[in-house]
C-alpha cells in the first residue's frame, strides 16, 4: 500500500515536472500571433477621376399610357399622353443636360408596364435613364398623370410623382413630371413649371410698341398684358405670382403698375414726373424696391406693395439704381456710379453698410441676387455688354455670354439658368430672350412671337 | 486513528517529493532563456497578410540557414506546378503559402488565417516565373523557405545577400509594396456614365469605403464622405455621391483582384472626382 501510494506521488511528481516545461513553452506561442497586426494593413485608395463633360445624358421618354381612354376637355387620355410626354422630353431638352429620344419613334408601353419596366428592351438604345408614365380621367373629370424615373444600369426605380390636374392644366402636370426628374438627376431645384413676364416688342425701333406680356417658361400660353397705348418697361412677378409690378411711360407721367393677374385689373402704386424705374419685389412680396431720379440725384426706394409713401435707401450723390433683394430678404444689391463708373454694391436692407464689390474695369449694371442666394447676375460694359456672375462677396467673376448687346439678366427660379436679352447690331437691331446654363453652355434663344426684352422669370408656380 | 510505519514512510516520501518538485519548478522558471522563443515571430506576418504565388519560388536560392525545418517540411510542394517542374505533375497544390508557417517551430498552433483552398483552386490557372522552377530544387529541408519568401518577394537577385539579413526582415511592407491592385479602370466607366454638371462641381471629391467579399463582390459601404462643398455646388452633392455609390455597385464585382491578398484589399478606398 505504502509502495503504491509513492509510487503514485512520484509519478505525480514527476508528471509535474515534465508538464512544467511543456506549459512554460506553449505560454509564449501566441507571440508571433501579437506580431501579426503590428505593421497595419493600409488599405487601397485609388482616385477615379471622371471627365466633366457636356454631352447630355440620353433618357428614354415613352408615351404615357393609358388604363382606358377617355375623353376629357383637353382630349382623349391617349393622345394626352403622348402630348405629356412630348412637353417633358422637350423640357428635359431645353434643361441643356438631357438628350431625351421620344415619344416620336418608341413603341407604346401597356399600362402593366409602366411600373414594371421591361429593361431589356431599352438597353439597346444605351440610354441611361427612362421615363414612363400614365394619364387617367376620373369620374369627376379630373385627370390623373402618373411619372415614374427608372436608372436603366441598376434596373431601379428612382422617382415617382402623381399629379391630379384639371384637364385643361395637362400641361402643367407635364412640367411637374419633368421637373421631378431633372431634381432627381441634377440635384437641382425645378424650374420648368413657371412663368416668364416680358416686354413684347414691335415696330421700327424709333416707334417701339412696347406691350407686357406672361407665358409658361417653355413659351406656351402666351398672353399679352397690356395693349401697348403706354410703353411698359422691366415686369417682375410677385413672389406668389398673383402680381406683376412693371414701369408704364405715357407722355410725361411715369407710373410704377401692380397688375392683378387673377383679376385682370392693375393699380397704380406711385406716379411722378421723375424718371423712375426698376421696381423689384421684397421675397416676402411685402415691399417694392424702385429707383428714381430727384433733385438730380437717383436714388433707391422702398414701397409698401400696396401704395404708400416711399422711403429713401441711399442717399449719396451718385446714381443709385435697381436693387435686387437676396432670397432671405435681408441684403439688397444695387449698382452706383459714386466712384465715378457705375459698380456693384451691396448694402443691409434698411441702405445701412454699403460696400463695393465690383471692381473690374467697365461698367456693371443690372445687378440680380440668385434665387440659391450664392451669385449675383449682373451686365459687364466693356466695349460690348456681357452677362455675368460674382458671388455676393464680389468674388469668382465669370462672364457667359460674349456677344453685341446682352443685358437684363434674370434667373431662373432655381438659380442655375439665367435669361437675359440680345439686341443685335444695327439700326433695325432686333431683342430677343435668350437663357444660358450658369456653367455657360446651352446658350439658345426663347421663341416668342414678336421680339421680346426685359424677362422676368417668376418663381416656381405653387 | 494511529499512524502506522507505512503511513509514515508513505507521508515522507509525499513531503519529499514535493520538496523536489518545488525546486524543479523554481529552477524551471528561473532560467533566463527559455529554449526556442528567440526565434523572431515576423514570419507569420507574411503569411497572414500576403503570399504571393510569384514570391514563393526563389526559396532554393538562399543558402541553408542555420536550424533545420520541420522533418516533415516537404519543399517540392513549395515550387509552383509549372510545365518544366521536375518533380511530379501539379496535384492540386496546397496552399503553399502554409509551407513556410510550419518552419518556424514557433508557430505550430498559429492557424493559418484566411489562406484557404479558394486559392488552391486558382493557382494552377496563373502562370508563374518559370525561372526560379526551372532550377534544381535543392534538398527541401533547410527551413531557408522564410529567406526564400523574402528574397521572392523583393526579386532580389544576389542569393547570397539574404545571409546579411536576419530571418524574415523582408516583411508585410515589401510584400504590400509588391502587390499592385487597381479597379479604377473598372469604376471609371459606370462614374463617368453618371453626368454631374453645375459650377464648382469639379471641386468635389467623394470619398468611399467599402468591403468586398473574397470573391470581389461588394459587401458593402462603409462610409460616403464628400469635401469640397460650397453654396454652388451643395445642389450636386447628393448626386455626386450618388453617382460615385452607383459606380462601385455597377462595376462590382472585381474579378481580377489577386484573392491570395484578398485581406489587403477586402477593405478598399476610392476617391471621386470629376475634372
Amino acid at each position: 500500500m505504502t509502495m503504491r501510494l509513492s509510487v503514485r506521488f512520484i509519478a505525480a511528481a514527476l508528471l509535474s515536472v515534465i508538464a512544467a516545461p511543456i506549459a512554460a513553452q506553449s505560454t509564449p506561442a501566441p507571440a508571433p500571433t501579437v506580431a501579426q497586426p503590428t505593421a497595419p494593413t493600409a488599405p487601397p485608395r485609388e482616385t477615379v477621376t471622371g471627365d466633366l463633360v457636356q454631352e447630355r445624358t440620353s433618357i428614354i421618354v415613352t408615351g404615357f399610357a393609358t388604363p382606358q381612354t377617355a375623353s376629357t376637355a383637353a382630349g382623349t387620355t391617349a393622345v394626352l399622353g403622348r402630348q405629356i410626354a412630348e412637353v417633358i422630353a422637350a423640357d428635359l431638352e431645353r434643361s441643356g443636360l438631357y438628350a431625351p429620344r421620344g415619344p416620336a419613334g418608341l413603341r407604346a408601353v401597356p399600362m402593366a408596364e409602366v411600373t414594371a419596366p421591361a429593361f431589356a428592351n431599352w438597353r439597346g438604345t444605351g440610354a441611361e435613364s427612362l421615363v414612363q408614365g400614365f394619364v387617367r380621367a376620373d369620374a369627376a373629370g379630373n385627370l390623373t398623370v402618373g411619372c415614374y424615373l427608372y436608372d436603366m444600369a441598376l434596373g431601379s426605380e428612382l422617382a415617382r410623382n402623381g399629379y391630379v390636374v384639371q384637364p385643361r392644366d395637362w400641361r402643367r402636370a407635364a412640367h411637374r413630371c419633368a421637373d421631378a426628374i431633372y431634381s432627381r438627376l441634377s440635384g437641382e431645384a425645378p424650374f420648368f413649371d413657371s412663368r416668364i413676364a416680358y416686354i413684347a416688342e414691335t415696330g421700327p425701333k424709333d416707334a417701339r410698341v412696347k406691350r407686357l406680356a406672361i407665358m409658361d417658361s417653355d413659351g406656351a400660353n402666351h398672353r399679352f398684358i397690356t395693349n401697348g397705348q403706354s410703353i411698359a418697361l422691366t415686369p417682375r412677378f410677385s413672389p406668389d405670382y398673383g402680381r406683376i409690378v412693371y414701369v408704364s411711360y405715357a407722355g410725361a407721367r411715369v407710373r410704377v403698375y401692380v397688375y392683378d393677374v387673377g383679376s385682370g385689373s392693375q393699380r397704380i402704386i406711385h406716379e411722378s414726373s421723375n424718371t423712375t424705374f426698376a421696381p423689384r419685389w421684397s421675397p416676402d412680396g411685402r415691399f417694392i424696391l424702385f429707383s428714381m431720379a430727384a433733385a438730380g440725384n437717383t436714388d433707391i426706394y422702398r414701397i409698401p406693395a400696396d401704395g404708400g409713401t416711399p422711403r429713401r435707401l441711399t442717399d449719396g450723390p451718385g446714381i443709385d439704381v435697381g436693387g435686387s433683394y437676396s432670397p432671405d430678404g435681408t441684403r439688397i444689391v444695387f449698382e452706383s456710379d459714386r466712384s465715378g463708373a457705375q459698380q456693384i454694391y451691396v448694402m443691409n436692407a434698411d441702405g445701412s453698410d454699403q460696400q463695393r464689390i465690383s471692381f473690374g474695369g467697365g461698367r456693371y449694371a443690372t445687378p440680380e441676387w440668385s434665387p440659391r442666394g450664392d451669385l449675383i447676375a449682373f451686365t459687364r460694359i466693356a466695349g460690348n455688354f456681357r452677362i455675368g456672375v460674382m458671388t455676393p462677396s464680389g468674388g469668382g467673376e465669370r462672364l457667359l455670354t460674349d456677344s453685341w448687346q446682352d443685358e437684363a439678366p434674370t434667373w431662373a427660379p432655381n438659380g442655375r439658368l439665367i435669361q437675359f436679352f440680345r439686341t443685335s447690331q444695327g439700326r433695325d437691331g432686333r431683342s430677343q430672350i435668350f437663357q444660358v446654363d450658369l456653367t455657360g453652355v446651352n446658350l439658345r434663344r426663347l421663341p416668342t412671337p414678336v421680339d421680346g426684352s426685359d424677362p422676368a422669370w417668376g418663381p416656381i408656380l405653387p | 486513528m494511529t499512524i502506522d510505519g507505512k503511513e509514515v514512510a508513505g507521508l515522507s516520501v509525499a513531503i519529499y517529493a514535493h520538496i523536489i518538485l518545488f525546486a524543479l519548478l523554481s529552477f524551471q522558471l528561473t532560467r533566463s532563456d527559455p529554449p526556442r522563443f528567440d526565434n523572431p515571430p515576423m514570419a507569420v506576418e507574411i503569411i497572414t497578410e500576403a503570399a504571393p504565388i510569384a514570391t514563393a519560388p526563389a526559396i532554393s536560392q538562399a543558402p541553408p540557414a542555420a536550424r533545420l525545418g520541420d522533418p516533415d517540411s516537404d519543399e517540392a510542394e513549395v515550387a509552383p506546378p509549372t510545365p518544366r517542374a521536375v518533380v511530379e505533375p501539379p496535384k492540386p497544390p496546397k496552399p503553399q503559402v502554409r509551407e513556410p508557417v510550419r518552419a518556424p517551430r514557433a508557430v505550430p498552433t498559429a492557424p493559418p488565417r484566411r489562406v484557404t483552398p479558394p486559392q488552391a483552386e486558382r493557382q494552377p490557372a496563373r502562370p508563374t516565373p518559370s525561372r526560379p522552377a526551372a532550377r534544381p530544387v535543392r534538398d527541401p529541408r533547410p527551413s531557408g523557405a522564410l529567406d526564400g519568401i523574402a528574397a521572392g518577394v523583393a526579386r532580389d537577385a544576389r542569393p547570397n545577400a539574404r545571409a546579411t539579413t536576419p530571418p524574415a526582415a523582408a516583411t508585410a511592407a515589401a510584400i504590400r509594396a509588391d502587390i499592385r491592385v487597381s479597379i479604377n479602370a473598372e469604376v471609371r466607366g459606370p462614374w463617368n456614365g453618371c453626368r454631374v454638371t453645375g459650377v464648382d462641381v469639379d471641386q468635389l471629391k467623394t470619398t468611399i469605403i467599402f468591403r468586398l467579399s473574397q470573391s470581389g463582390a461588394l459587401e458593402r459601404i462603409t462610409s460616403v464622405t464628400t469635401s469640397g462643398v460650397n453654396d454652388s455646388n451643395r445642389p450636386q452633392l447628393a448626386r455626386f455621391e450618388e453617382c460615385a455609390r452607383r459606380a462601385i455597385q455597377l462595376a462590382a464585382p472585381f474579378a481580377n483582384l489577386p484573392q491570395e491578398n484578398y485581406s489587403y484589399w477586402q477593405t478598399y478606398t476610392l476617391d471621386f472626382e470629376k475634372r
